[in-house]
């Protein structure tokens, strides 16, 4: 097990070399300018001004030394600065990730209630339960996310007034002390309560919307495994023996439905994590989906390429946790790893 | 059975607390969504509602009896933590109220307005740095804190009128303007503004030349004559000078807080320069307002300028980042936002009538046209000027005026009506077929050709998508056997390909940089747009000559009358066909009065008040 993590960890180095570098290498293979992208139709043609523009970007220099000045930045823990926010991409990613994670961890929080849904689902099989959660999670998973979150914003913010659209938190209203980032668990902590509403209520809506896209699939996972391994021999024999059926299910079912479950949590998540573009932009929430956004449309090279190693590391650290929790949950993986 | 084996029974019962914890998890998280929502969740949206707009009079009344300016962030923490017991809605007005102390505790109290103003846009820009930033968020900002020599007020961008200076002089030869500044003008930190800080300002913007350099030039120097007088010498005798000098480029910052604060002017400014990241995160200028939090994705701060001496409209304003129109329009509506910067034609539309919303719709001074290159290497048909001028009489102007709804209309010029220098409206090209296909066989061709027409595939301006127009644009075309080949790119790669000059035929757009007509200069033979549409030095002398004489003639009328002539030519022979100058929507409350639009800073909030 040990032994196992120790490889894992030493592999992420090699792993991020070569994600920066494909990161790299794609970014720049557009046939857009850089300078051209950045400068306004004043300074474009002036020389001088092209010249000074280049040189502090680093841009007058050729693109392998610029991946090599990048890398060797990199391996000390700089990330460069940003293009289009003139800070550095750290700070940047630093206000954003916390963002993200606040919304895509309340997302997903949500969206567990798609096990025991598509458990209960397999179980009332072909009956009204059944079709009424089924029809839900087609409807969940099929649904685009922004038109979702436009029907929301009109029925929730529009007409009833129950949820503010817009920021974390309301006009006026500080951020609470910065702790985790996550500004309900900080105002919590620091006992703001004024920051604590106004933040749960800005969060709510989002976290709504984009759970309704996973637990759409979470549900559907769950039902279909859970119909799986209803049919087994083994459950068969649980039932002969005369256990009652929430018995069958708790003890004998659910450890076998977890490790695929958990596997599409985990995948959902990384998904939320680094695909909330839509409704970042529809809810102006300042996380790392616009971020990506606005770094990939406006060329900021620093800045694209500290998302994608971000993202990257997201879903490696995800994978990670999950084959560590497939150990906890699926003894004959543990014995292999170990 | 033989799955069961491996599994202990711990296993399990760990597995069941998963489940359990998640399902605690869960119901908390349940209780967390229906807690708030209940009670007093609805309160608080309501008055969050009306926090924005009521908090700004209750703010003023809370403000007398609260603490002074000193205490600003310490009030606003306090009346937070002190609130703890009380419900979320006092909370919440009570950190607004605290808020606004800021601005209110310290400037004096304009009896009647005041409040705080919260206007939603799209942030083009996170810098504010008037010697780097060249975009219209950081203009708008820029033009609230920093003061100009001169400026323009209200809509009439034709007539410059004093800020920072109270009167000028040009030198005899047309090359030297001297400014007499106005006494008693002071920084947001206390320091007198003098004519060092003009030059130190300027020769700033020049030096470390940044997106917004360009508009010093042709100024070769600036020189304080006096702590009140500053100079500035020219390159060539230019007239657009007053007007330039309005750009908030041209703002003034205090240089002894920013020399304090890594700033320079010295030659090598570009690269000795420290100060971007203390510039970004406040103002150090003499405007009504200054910065006073900066978040980068989501707000930026103003607070009036306790040392501004005119009347200032509000205590406090706060720019948030709205990236979504339909949001802009919905928050505006409910009474969230006080303005909508970014809404177009659909959402005017949806807004016509709506309680409380005013909506103001002008003429923006964008011009959308189309490049017929000129140059036969790139496209041998539209070298031919027959040609050129078939598409001009083949296009329905009317029909793109109807796309841009509200103020819209055909531009007659290249130059913009509403700037001096354009061309009266009754002027324009007529939409007449019959003779756009009598020119087309006079070129050479009667039965048509076919083309690439490129656009920029992701670019809406003033609400009216670029893949519209190209469909729209291909239709016509193919009235006069024209085939266009629609070459949609997004708008970095068509950036690329447009500035090259190699696009037979495209879309384009131009908005002023500064509000005269030399900023349209570039349209003639052998400068930077011209070229594009391969049309050189020495591709049309007599144009050219018009333009090198309007460029340099200081007397107005003989200025503006050759800026006309030259315009008429330019619609019998250029390489264009301006098709649409579009209509500029600004929504606002209905209990805001003053708005007018500039096509640089779009609204001076300032010259705005809430009743």
């Amino acid at each position: 097990m040990t032994q196992y993590l120790i490889r894992r960890l030493l592999l992420l180095p090699f792993m991020l070399v070569g994600i920066s570098l494909i990161a790299f290498i794609l970014s720049h293979s557009v046939p857009a300018d850089p300078v051209n992208a950045a400068l306004g139709e004043g300074a474009i043609g002036k020389p001088d001004l092209v010249r000074a523009y280049k040189e502090h970007w680093g841009l007058d220099k050729s693109l392998p030394e610029q991946y090599l000045v990048y890398l060797w930045n990199l391996s000390h823990g700089d990330l460069g600065n940003s293009i289009i926010s003139r800070r550095s991409v750290a700070e940047d990613l630093g206000d954003a990730i916390p963002a993200t994670f606040e919304l895509a961890t309340t997302a997903i929080l949500i969206s567990l209630l798609g096990v025991p849904l598509g458990i209960w689902a397999a179980i009332r099989h072909r009956k009204v339960a059944d079709g009424f959660i089924r029809f839900f999670s087609l409807v969940g998973s099929s649904v685009p996310v922004f038109w979702l979150a436009y029907i929301a914003i009109f029925l929730f913010y529009t007409n009833l007034s129950i949820f503010p659209v817009g920021d974390r938190l309301d006009t006026g209203v500080r951020p609470p002390t910065h702790i985790t980032g996550f500004y309900t668990l900080d105002s919590l902590f620091t006992g703001n309560w004024s920051a604590l509403g106004s933040s749960l209520r800005h969060l709510i809506l989002p976290a709504l919307v984009l759970s309704l896209t996973t637990i759409g699939t979470i549900i559907r996972v769950s039902r279909t495994i859970t119909l799986d391994v209803l049919h087994q021999d083994y459950l068969r024999t649980a039932r002969s023996k005369g256990l009652k059926e929430l018995v069958i299910i708790a003890r004998h079912a659910l450890p076998n439905i977890l490790v695929p479950v958990v596997t599409v949590i985990s995948l959902s998540y990384g998904s939320l994590l680094s695909g909330t573009v839509l409704i970042e932009t529809i809810f102006s929430w300042p996380g790392l989906g616009r971020y990506a956004f606005q770094s990939a449309t406006k060329l900021d090279f620093p800045g694209i390429m500290g998302v994608s190693i971000v993202i990257a590391l997201i879903y490696i650290t995800i994978n990670l946790i999950v084959d560590l929790l497939y150990a906890v949950l699926d003894p004959r993986i543990r014995t292999k790893a170990a | 059975m033989a799955k069961f084996k491996g599994a202990g029974r711990g296993k399990y019962s760990l597995a069941l607390v998963l489940l359990m914890f998640s399902a605690l998890v869960l119901s908390a998280c349940g209780d967390n969504t229906a807690t708030p929502a209940t009670a007093p969740t609805t309160a608080t949206a309501t008055t969050a509602a009306a926090a924005t707009s009521a908090a700004a009079t209750t703010a003023a009344s809370a403000t007398t009896a609260a603490t002074t300016a000193a205490a600003t962030s310490a009030a606003a923490t306090t009346a937070a933590t002190a609130a703890t017991s009380a419900a979320a809605t006092t909370a919440a007005s009570a950190t607004t109220a605290a808020t606004s102390t800021t601005a209110a505790a310290s400037g004096t109290a304009a009896a009647g307005k005041g409040g705080t103003l919260v206007v939603g846009t799209v942030f083009s820009s996170k810098g504010l740095d008037p010697a780097r930033e060249y975009t219209q968020t950081a203009f708008t900002v820029m033009h609230s804190v920093y003061q100009t020599l001169v400026t323009y007020a209200g809509s009439d961008v034709t007539k410059v009128v004093p800020d920072l200076a109270e009167s000028w002089t040009l030198s005899p030869d047309g090359k030297t303007y001297t400014f007499k500044l106005k006494s008693g003008v002071k920084f947001v930190s206390g320091n007198p503004v003098t004519s060092a800080d003009v030059v130190f300002s300027y020769n700033r913007l020049k030096n470390i030349k940044g997106q917004p350099a360009f508009v010093t030039d042709n100024m070769t120097s600036f020189t304080a004559v006096d702590p009140q007088t500053v100079a500035i010498a020219l390159k060539d005798v230019s007239p657009d000078t007053l007007s330039l000098l309005t750009t908030p480029s041209f703002g003034v910052i205090d240089s002894v807080t920013a020399k304090a604060n890594g700033a320079t002017d010295a030659a090598d400014a570009d690269k000795n320069d420290k100060s971007e990241n203390f510039m970004n995160n406040q103002s150090i200028g003499s405007g009504p307002y200054k910065v006073t939090g900066f978040k980068p994705e989501a707000e930026i701060d103003l607070a009036k300028n306790p040392n501004y001496s005119g009347t200032v409209s509000y205590d406090s304003i706060i720019i948030k980042n709205t990236p979504d129109v339909n949001i802009q329009k919905t928050s505006l509506q409910k009474g969230d936002l006080d303005f909508a910067l970014d809404i177009g034609p659909e959402q005017a539309a949806g807004l016509q009538g709506a309680a409380g919303v005013t909506i103001q719709q002008s003429t923006s001074l964008v011009i959308l046209w189309l490049l017929m290159n000129a140059d036969p290497s790139v496209s041998v048909p539209t070298s031919k000027n027959e040609v050129r001028q078939a598409i001009r009489y083949a296009i329905n102007y009317k029909d793109y005026v109807e796309l841009g709804g509200g103020s819209s209309l055909q531009p007659p010029s290249m130059i913009p009506v509403g700037l001096a220098g354009a061309l009266d409206k009754s002027t324009a090209v007529p939409t007449d077929l019959a003779k756009a296909k009598d020119l087309m066989a006079k070129g050479g061709y009667p039965n048509g050709f076919t083309i690439k027409l490129s656009y920029p595939s992701d670019l809406t301006q003033n609400g009216v998508k670029f893949e519209t127009l190209a469909q729209k644009m291909q239709a016509d075309l193919a009235q006069i056997n024209i085939t266009a080949e629609l070459d949609p790119k997004t708008i970095q790669v068509w950036l690329d390909e447009y500035r090259t000059g190699k696009q037979p035929m495209t879309l384009s757009l131009w908005g002023p940089d500064y509000n005269d007509p030399a900023d349209y200069l570039t349209f003639f033979p052998g400068q930077k747009v011209a070229i594009r549409a391969g049309w050189q030095t020495g591709a049309d002398p007599e144009i050219e000559a018009l333009a090198a004489k309007a460029k340099v003639e200081l007397n107005e009328s003989t200025r503006l009358s050759l800026y006309q002539q030259a315009q008429k030519l330019l619609n019998e022979r250029g390489p264009y066909a301006p098709f649409l100058q579009p209509s500029q929507v600004i929504g606002f409350r209905s209990n805001i009065s003053g708005v007018t639009y500039n096509p640089v800073w779009v609204v001076t909030f300032n010259e705005t008040a809430k009743k």
